[in-house]
């Protein structure tokens, strides 16, 4: 007889997007930010999604990003500080457009350090340098390594770039920041593919293409069912993937409409998502490819979310899938029961 | 003087005021013309969504505890699908299928003794401490993987090495020859594993096996052990792992939150299973002395 108590999963991050309108206005970016957008979240609803998903056992962190959240002003204080007086760590996701220099970069980050932000994620590349200097980049990052905030640079990859980690590490005020801090460069700075929004419009570095070479080395997708994230329409997604946008499956619902547990719980229900987690779109691409040899994969993408987006778009990767998915349903349930064990 | 890269503009209160009050003026005007967002989409025809049935739900649920349960997880792995009978979680008909690999992966997570075994063979060579977290997702570095590839082919390759001490500390363990159905004496461990070191570092060339499988594969076993001890340092602190998987449009996600050990682990059985069973298949294939 059977008395296992029911699975219960949670996810370990809620990411919100309480704004599209940002400072910038990258090509490419995958929510359409620029400064002209209108519209956020109204700041009691930030504060009561906080409170929602503090009550998830497994949440451990609050990220807010967008569109530009330094935008808020005292509301990210205020949710920031909320979110760490229940407990969690904290990360502001910015392009790092108010660090214009030290002082001012000291200035905005004390008033968060005090209110308990743990990181600070910088985003710089070609196309964020358009709109804001890479000197503001380093400013934040010291500023926020002198006050104690853990931070990271992520910059754009793409094939034909200015702006690279090497530029990066060797600009001045980036010698004074590893100089003075101790940091790990390559843990500090990080390069990540720079996602083309429509096929073709990125050209991307080949080295970074996925194909049946490298396949395996690619590891389940760790944002979906683990993060849930809140946009600016009060839609909760299923990740924080770069395309969610353009994937249907991944949206949730509308948190004025459902409770965020409700839908969390129905979509951990979906086989796909769990699989997804496990094994990651590029394998199930692979996979479904050596069921149909017609389905054209390869040195296409380079983003994990880029041909995840292709999974759930195209017509015969989703015909494989429903025939064929019972063959590793097993092996799939088993892993997913590991990694979140 | 250095060349300023960017664009960046300051400008006084007012007229910043002035520029943001024109700019959501515009921004409402353009966005009611439907400018401005990347066009979501909301509703597809053919939603690939697949829902677990209840017995699929009670699979996972009883998987679930296993990590906790000791016994129960000896009896999982030494039979799978015959513990989920005897538990009432599949029927006795089930045509449910758990690999090779799985029962490994089982085996080797809650293992620490062979964890240890295998995260200190790191410490025997300090030039691996320098790649961690370089091989996952986003972060997939191909010069790199293409230094070692460099490296496996000379004699005196510090990777082959590697790969030989870790494929020994598997090899010699009876439950791994044992799930991997490795029918070999004691006294055959030492040149076993030697040769399917050999062939997993490419020095046996086969058909079907590319090089860059390989390679993988060697960088597997490292990165696996490096990101055990790392992991066991940083990942349980305060979950703020500086980890991978960037997400550069939004610069979303920096930490980390996922469970990267057992992900790796699970990478690393996937690749050894698979290597064991074309090296014993490609054993079997010649002809004997």
């Amino acid at each position: 007889m059977n008395t296992v108590r029911p699975w219960k999963p949670g996810p370990s991050c809620l990411t919100i997007l309480p704004t599209f309108r940002c400072t910038a206005a990258c090509k490419n970016c995958c929510f359409g930010s620029h400064p002209w957008v209108p519209g956020r979240i109204p700041q009691e609803d930030i504060l009561r999604y906080i409170r929602e998903a503090a009550r998830f056992e497994s949440l451990s962190l609050v990220v807010f990003s967008g569109g530009e959240c330094f935008l808020l002003g005292d509301d990210l204080v205020e949710a920031v500080a909320l979110a760490t007086r229940l407990g969690l760590a904290t990360r502001c996701v910015t392009n790092g457009y108010w660090a214009s220099s030290e002082k001012a970069a000291l200035h905005r980050l004390i008033e968060l350090r005090d209110a308990g932000l743990t990181e600070l994620n910088l985003s710089t590349g070609d196309h964020h340098a358009q709109f804001v200097p890479i000197e503001n980049i380093l400013h934040g990052a010291r500023a926020a390594a002198q006050l104690g905030i853990r931070v990271a640079i992520m910059v754009e990859l793409q094939a034909e770039r200015r702006v690279t980690k090497q530029v990066l590490l060797e600009h001045p005020l980036a010698q004074r920041l590893f100089d003075e801090h101790d940091l790990d460069p390559n843990e500090t700075i990080v390069e990540s593919p720079w996602v083309a929004m429509e096929d073709g419009e990125v050209p991307y570095d080949t080295n970074c293409l996925i194909n049946a070479d490298n396949v395996h080395l690619r590891s389940g997708c760790d944002s979906i069912l683990s993060t849930i994230v809140v946009t600016p329409q009060k839609e909760l997604f299923a990740c924080c993937g770069i395309t969610a946008e353009k994937i249907p499956e991944v949206k949730l619902g509308l948190l004025d409409q459902a409770n965020m547990h409700d839908l969390y719980e129905a979509a951990c229900n979906d086989f796909i998502k769990i699989w997804l987690a496990v094994d990651g779109p590029e394998k199930i691409v692979a996979w479904a490819a050596q069921k149909d040899p017609s389905i054209e994969w390869e040195n296409r993408f380079a983003h994990q979310c880029d041909i995840c987006r292709f999974m759930y778009q195209s017509p015969q990767i989703k015909r494989v899938i429903r025939e064929h998915y019972q063959e590793v349903v097993g092996d799939v349930l088993l892993r997913f029961a590991l990694l979140r064990s | 003087m250095k060349e300023q890269l960017g664009g960046g503009k300051r400008h006084s209160s007012t007229r910043r005021k002035f520029l943001e009050f024109l700019g959501t003026a515009t921004g409402l005007l353009l966005t009611s013309c439907g400018h401005g967002f990347v066009k979501p989409i909301n509703e597809t025809e053919d939603p690939l969504i697949i829902e677990l049935t209840d017995q699929e739900k009670q699979l996972l649920s009883f998987v679930s505890t296993l990590p906790k349960d000791h016994a129960l997880r000896s009896q999982f792995i030494e039979n799978p699908v015959a513990t989920l009978v005897q538990h009432g979680i599949v029927p006795q008909d089930s045509q449910l299928n758990i690999s090779k690999a799985n029962r490994l992966l089982f085996y080797l997570v809650g293992n620490t003794e062979l964890s240890e075994r295998l995260g200190a063979i790191v410490h025997r060579y300090s030039a691996l401490s320098q790649i961690r977290d370089v091989m996952t997702n986003d972060r997939l570095d191909v010069r790199f993987l293409r230094e070692v590839e460099k490296d496996l082919a000379s004699p005196d390759s510090l990777w082959k090495r590697v790969i030989e001490d870790q494929v020994y500390v598997l090899v010699s363990d009876p439950k791994v020859r044992e799930i991997l159905e490795l029918k070999i004496e004691d006294s055959q461990i030492r040149e076993y594993a030697s040769r399917l070191a050999a062939a997993i570092s490419g020095s046996l060339s086969k058909d079907g096996v590319r090089p860059t499988v390989v390679l993988a594969l060697a960088n597997v076993f490292v990165v696996a052990n490096v990101n055990w001890k790392v992991n066991a340092n940083i990942h349980y602190n305060a979950n703020v792992n500086l980890n991978v998987n960037v997400n550069a449009n939004t610069g979303g996600n920096s930490i980390g939150s996922r469970s990267s050990m057992v992900a790796e682990w699970i990478q690393f059985v996937d690749l050894f299973t698979r290597h064991a069973q074309e090296f014993t298949r490609h054993a079997q294939e010649q002809p004997g002395p």
